[in-house]
């Protein structure tokens, strides 16, 4: 089927002549190698759903539990490209002006163009081109800056859109009487500062922002604040609350959007290290404080 | 971007199945664009780019397709001195590429427009993946972002093995055309609209071109095209295109536009530091070429 099978996807490996080009000396010592921080740059983006492979996500598909095991872009961005040789070899091709063509031959290509603009907030789509789902931004949050993962004084009245009310100050148990609710958070002394705290998540099919607001050292709120998938974060609207109920990042896994879901995982996960992060600090400014 | 954005999949299999697989595969590979387009780019307030130029002062927590995206940007910055510079945005406004072109919509800005900053008045901090503007700023990350978006979406295509991604001329191909042979790709000659000055025998590379000819500067401006040195902002001249070949579009992409601000001689310097090959041609045709440049002869 292939008659030229090739190595693996190119992307960060140095083209042979680059290799060959090693020992014959330059002006200058290469303090940045561009081509391998350019791969470790498209990694670092691509990173949750590359670096399991496709094999990998395909077995997650059905267990959820490939997002347990976490990446972080810092990583990604070490990881070293290995060298393979990139095929360039003369062609005896027609030339296909303008710029490139594949010859009609014995194989079909499959063609499709987007128009990408920046006038409309989806592209306009060519007419082989099927719409792609919307993007929808869940729960409409300003922009939050990292200053967020400060803690915020909590809002005169109306918390943000939140999958769950604030609680009262004295309450209990905020969260609202399910199966799951975590009982436990009561007894314990609370992980969080109180605050508003960001965090992203990346899948393969793009980026989940999240915003997690504690109150009291409990989560009152996690909500979707940026969706930038390729698909609507609509397909996991059911498993946020679980945010608050469980009082953990540890959602269920949603079957045909298990990167969506992971994606949100890891954003939750970010901002509550954040307010774990914020806690910890203030204690050791009170320890050298005393 | 601006751009059409061309995808094809060279494909043996005809049945239903697997024209399914192929059409699903570029379907997520366009994906890629819209998602960069709208963290990147500088035409659309509510864009991140764009919303993260309104938090002057403080460090401000991006997603990684942003935070990459200025981190290579300002790592080539770095590179050269300031030759390529991500800051150059203001004074593209100022030299009339406020437009988005292809919607002829001019791009309001509400910062006032700093003069004097540079790429060094922006932080990056890896650890929170943060971004903080020391100054106010608008980031041009044009170079960088349709790089990005083509590699995310080779990588979306690469159980395809055989493809081409061409966004307005900036390509990626992966394997083999429908012969199965190398891509064969020609370059455009920067004074003959419509004629190849050169044709390049390439697979698993981006190959990505800057030319003097793609947008000029609008009436009322002084004479120029929009590949502006961002030391002085004036358009630079001793070179009327640039192409790149790398491993990498994101590579391709800001290094061409990096070399035809640095010239023949720095360019070409740049590029052999780095195991890269180019062809630069000045406005009188002169060429400069790295050893290694896949021609077809």
């Amino acid at each position: 089927m292939n008659p030229h099978p090739k190595p693996a996807h190119t992307h960060g490996h140095h083209p042979p002549h680059a290799t060959q080009r090693a020992g014959r000396g330059s002006s200058r010592k290469v303090t940045n190698n561009l081509v391998a921080l350019g791969s470790a740059a498209v990694l670092a983006v691509y990173a949750a759903g590359f670096i399991r492979t496709r094999n990998a996500a395909q077995r997650f598909e059905g267990d959820g539990g490939g997002r347990r095991q976490p990446l972080s872009t810092k990583q990604v961005a070490n990881v070293t490209p290995t060298e393979t040789p990139a095929v360039v070899t003369p062609s005896a091709d027609p030339i296909a002006p303008p710029v490139a063509l594949a010859p009609a031959a014995e194989a079909t290509t499959t063609s499709t163009s987007a128009v990408i603009t920046t006038s409309t907030p989806t592209p306009t789509p060519a007419a082989t081109e099927p719409t792609p789902a919307p993007v929808v931004v869940t729960a409409v949050e300003p922009w939050v800056p990292a200053a967020a993962t400060l803690p915020v004084p909590p809002p005169p009245l109306a918390a943000p859109a939140s999958v769950a009310p604030a609680a009262p100050v004295n309450a209990i148990s905020a969260a609202p009487a399910a199966k799951d609710t975590a009982a436990a958070a009561v007894s314990k002394p609370s992980i969080w500062k109180d605050g508003k705290y960001s965090g992203w998540g990346s899948c393969r099919h793009g980026d989940i922002g999240a915003t997690v607001e504690i109150t009291d050292g409990r989560i009152v709120s996690a909500i979707i604040s940026s969706c930038r998938t390729v698909y609507s974060c609509d397909v996991i609207d059911k498993v946020i609350p679980q945010v608050v109920t469980r009082q953990s990042a540890d959602i269920d896994s949603v079957s045909g959007a298990t990167q969506s879901a992971d994606a949100f995982f890891w954003a939750v996960s970010s901002a509550l290290d954040d307010a774990k992060a914020a806690l910890a600090s203030t204690k050791a400014a009170l320890t050298t404080a005393k | 971007m601006g751009t059409v954005v061309t995808v094809q999949v060279v494909g043996h299999g005809a049945d239903e199945a697997e024209r399914a697989e192929r059409q699903a595969a570029i379907d997520e590979s366009l994906g890629w664009f819209r998602q960069v387009e709208q963290a990147c780019t500088r035409f659309d307030p509510a864009s991140e780019l764009m919303r993260l130029t309104q938090q002057i002062g403080h460090p401000v927590v991006v997603s990684p397709l942003l935070y990459e995206a200025v981190r290579f940007a300002l790592i080539v910055a770095e590179e050269t001195g300031g030759a390529f510079d991500p800051t150059v945005g203001h004074r593209m406004a100022e030299r009339g590429f406020n437009r988005e072109y292809r919607s002829g919509e001019v791009v309001p800005s509400s910062l006032p427009i700093a003069s004097g900053g540079s790429f060094r008045d922006v932080l990056l901090n890896p650890a929170k993946r943060t971004i903080t503007l020391r100054r106010p700023l608008i980031l041009d990350l044009g170079a960088a972002a349709k790089g990005l978006a083509i590699d995310l979406a080779a990588r979306s295509l690469e159980d395809m093995e055989n493809f081409l991604i061409d966004a307005g001329g900036d390509l990626y191909v992966g394997g083999h055309n429908a012969t199965g042979r190398p891509w064969s790709i020609g370059i455009k000659h920067p004074r003959d609209p419509g004629a190849l000055i050169e044709k390049l025998s390439v697979s698993d590379l981006a190959v990505c071109t800057s030319g003097d000819y793609e947008r000029r500067t609008p009436a009322g401006q002084p004479p120029g095209h929009h590949i502006l040195d961002p030391r002085d902002g004036t358009s630079a001249n001793a070179v009327a295109s640039v192409t790149v070949v790398a491993p990498s579009a994101l590579v391709a992409d800001v290094l061409a536009t990096a070399v035809f601000v640095l010239g023949p001689v720095d360019g070409l310097a740049l590029l052999e530091r780095h195991g890269i090959e180019g062809l630069i041609l000045t406005p009188a045709l002169e060429r400069h070429a790295t050893p290694g440049l896949p021609l077809i002869a």
